[in-house]
């Protein structure tokens, strides 16, 4: 079952001076169980209002959003009891200490003080926890909001960009925190634009652009489906090299100081046999693979067509 | 629903606002009861007893017309009322009748409308501002529950606090009527004006906490229901009166006084009972209310 669904997702918010917005236009995603989801979009793209969707924060213009198994608009607060959450800088009363504001929340699903200490030990906040939210650095803010998020020792995490504000030690420490999470089994889908983060944390990931995904799936698969799924070959010489490869009815071409092939990495073994074979040996051999950023970079520009849709 | 309600009246009193607004209220009451103490004297009751006598000769001679500046020709009964009024004693009374406390008491409603007022519009105002009403329906998205316990959280605090400030005052006055002044006509009655003035003052509280809440529930700012609050009691109201008269019996602050002072009005065109003002106030709130919660059921949370 996928923890959550969410089916032909479109919010359009209407202006107050006439005219309107689309968010989210028809989005479709699957998160299946466990691990961690990426989410991923630049600014606008539509990811908060997707996780206000899911979160009953937002009530969809069409389509339909399922948490667990549950229709949002109708049995969500079956379900919500299992799911943390953080949407965009946690809002806490800032009068309140850090504890203060984890026990008001704590109280309306039965949490008691020690599971709110082990908590905010957990975050790295138990030796500021009694000072108040207003003298919390944004990085501290931050690690209150996911305390938040983990105090009811959820099932499913919904995170909206967790590691906003937070230094590298920090950003670090919430990376291992989401990962160690996604291993014992919850669902960690967090929204990010931190794409290092996202490539070194998740194990699916969802590229939405205007609105709309534009790629799903492992974030290996992802990155292959980029432009440059194949082999970066290095060789003295690239001319000879090349034409063995045509020879032997494989493209190649060259680049700078090396040749790309058009081969996946798995067949790697033809590229050296046939070479060596005609005495052109290697200095590099490496899959050709596109990084997560230039993937993204190219998934979410701007395509006049799509947009004028 | 015990739990959310609980969460929120804890989160009342956590504020900060509301402490100050306590603090600052009963300095207030503290203050206005010093005053009265210090102004007010003890006074010889053979002296004051000998003026009263000499004072009610007077009035007797000005019924039957022996004193001057008092018109002729009055029926009797109304010259007896001039003349009680037109006598006055030669020693002035400056004793604190401490039997005066009920009208204190409604004296204090306006204040305590516009802090239930200020109370209950901060109470969901400052949750819009610092974004926490996201943060709350992330783990209880019913919202209908979540409006309506803030609304009693609200309601409970404005009667607490203005019962709570009106014991406050009653017992801050006592030294003034047991050493500077009199306890005369304290008596079974009297205990159930007081409570009848304290109940009728508090509710009047949590009216003004009720419209306060739902009138920043529906804007999302605490700063416009205050405004809309100065706006209607300080000019619109005024401008009622004195362009459309005959509307006046539908004015939320002329139906509060009717409310507090327990006393029949008879308004231009309509009389009405304390119990129909009442009512009026309460289909007011009422309708305020059903607005702020079906605007809360569909409003998106961004």
């Amino acid at each position: 079952m996928d923890i959550i669904e969410v089916v032909g997702l479109r919010k359009q918010y209407r202006r107050l001076r006439g005219g309107s917005h689309v968010a989210v236009d028809g989005l479709d995603l699957a998160v299946p169980q466990g691990g961690v989801f990426g989410f991923l979009g630049p600014n606008g793209a539509g990811k908060t209002t997707t996780i206000r969707c899911l979160l009953g924060l937002v009530a969809p213009t069409a389509g339909s959003c399922r948490l667990l198994g549950a229709d949002v608009g109708r049995d969500l607060p079956r379900v919500l009891g299992r799911v943390g959450s953080i949407v965009e800088t946690p809002a806490l009363f800032p009068t309140m200490s850090g504890r203060r504001n984890l026990e008001l929340l704590g109280r309306l699903h039965g949490i008691g003080p020690r599971q709110i200490t082990a908590t905010l030990e957990r975050v790295g906040l138990a030796e500021r926890a009694d000072d108040l939210v207003k003298r919390y650095s944004l990085g501290m803010r931050q690690r209150l909001g996911l305390a938040a998020a983990l105090l009811k020792d959820p099932e499913v995490l919904i995170l909206d960009e967790p590691a906003n504000g937070l230094d590298p030690a920090g950003i670090k420490e919430v990376r291992d925190l989401l990962r160690g999470l996604g291993d014992e089994g919850r669902t960690v889908f967090v929204s990010s634009h931190l794409l290092s983060e996202v490539r070194q944390t998740c194990d699916r990931v969802a590229i939405l652009a205007r609105g709309r995904c534009v790629a799903a799936g492992p974030v290996t698969d992802v990155l292959a489906n980029g432009h440059g799924a194949g082999l970066l070959v290095r060789l003295d010489d690239l001319d000879r090299g090349r034409a063995v490869l045509a020879a032997a009815g494989i493209p190649a071409s060259r680049d700078g100081d090396a040749l790309r092939v058009a081969l996946p990495p798995a067949e790697a073994a033809t590229v050296t046999h046939g070479l060596a074979g005609q005495g052109l040996y290697l200095t590099e051999l490496r899959p050709d693979e596109a990084d997560l950023e230039t993937v993204f970079l190219e998934l979410t520009a701007e395509r006049p067509l799509e947009v004028a849709r | 629903m015990t739990a959310l309600m609980a969460v929120e009246v804890r989160r009342v009193f956590s504020r900060r606002l509301v402490r100050v607004s306590v603090a600052l209220a009963v300095l207030a009451l503290l203050a206005g009861a010093a005053i009265a103490f210090l102004v007010s004297r003890d006074m010889d009751q053979a002296a004051l007893a000998q003026a009263e006598a000499a004072r009610q000769a007077q009035v007797q001679q000005c019924i039957t017309g022996q004193v001057d500046g008092v018109p002729a020709g009055l029926p009797a009964q109304q010259r007896a009322e001039v003349c009680e009024q037109h006598i006055s004693s030669p020693i002035q009374d400056r004793r604190f009748h401490y039997e005066s406390l009920p009208g204190i008491l409604g004296g204090m409603s306006w204040f305590a409308i516009l802090l239930g007022w200020l109370l209950g519009a901060s109470l969901v105002g400052a949750e819009w501002h610092a974004g926490t009403m996201a943060t709350l329906l992330t783990w209880e998205p019913r919202r209908v529950r979540v409006l309506l316990a803030k609304l009693v959280a609200a309601g409970a605090l404005a009667f607490t606090l203005a019962m709570a400030l009106q014991l406050l005052l009653g017992a801050a006055l006592l030294p003034a009527g047991l050493w500077r002044g009199t306890t005369d006509g304290i008596d079974a009655d009297w205990m159930g004006s007081v409570s009848g003035v304290s109940l009728r003052v508090a509710a009047v509280a949590v009216v003004g906490a009720l419209i306060g809440f739902s009138i920043a529930a529906i804007s999302r700012n605490t700063a416009a229901a205050l405004g809309i609050a100065f706006g209607y009691f300080a000019i619109v109201e005024n401008a009622i009166r004195g362009l459309r008269p005959h509307w006046t019996p539908w004015l939320l602050g002329d139906n509060l006084a009717v409310v507090i002072t327990n006393q029949p009005q008879n308004f231009p065109l309509v009389d009405r009972s304390a119990l129909g003002a009442a009512t009026l106030v309460g289909c007011y709130t009422l309708a305020l209310l059903v607005a702020a919660v079906a605007t809360f059921r569909r409003r998106d949370i961004t």
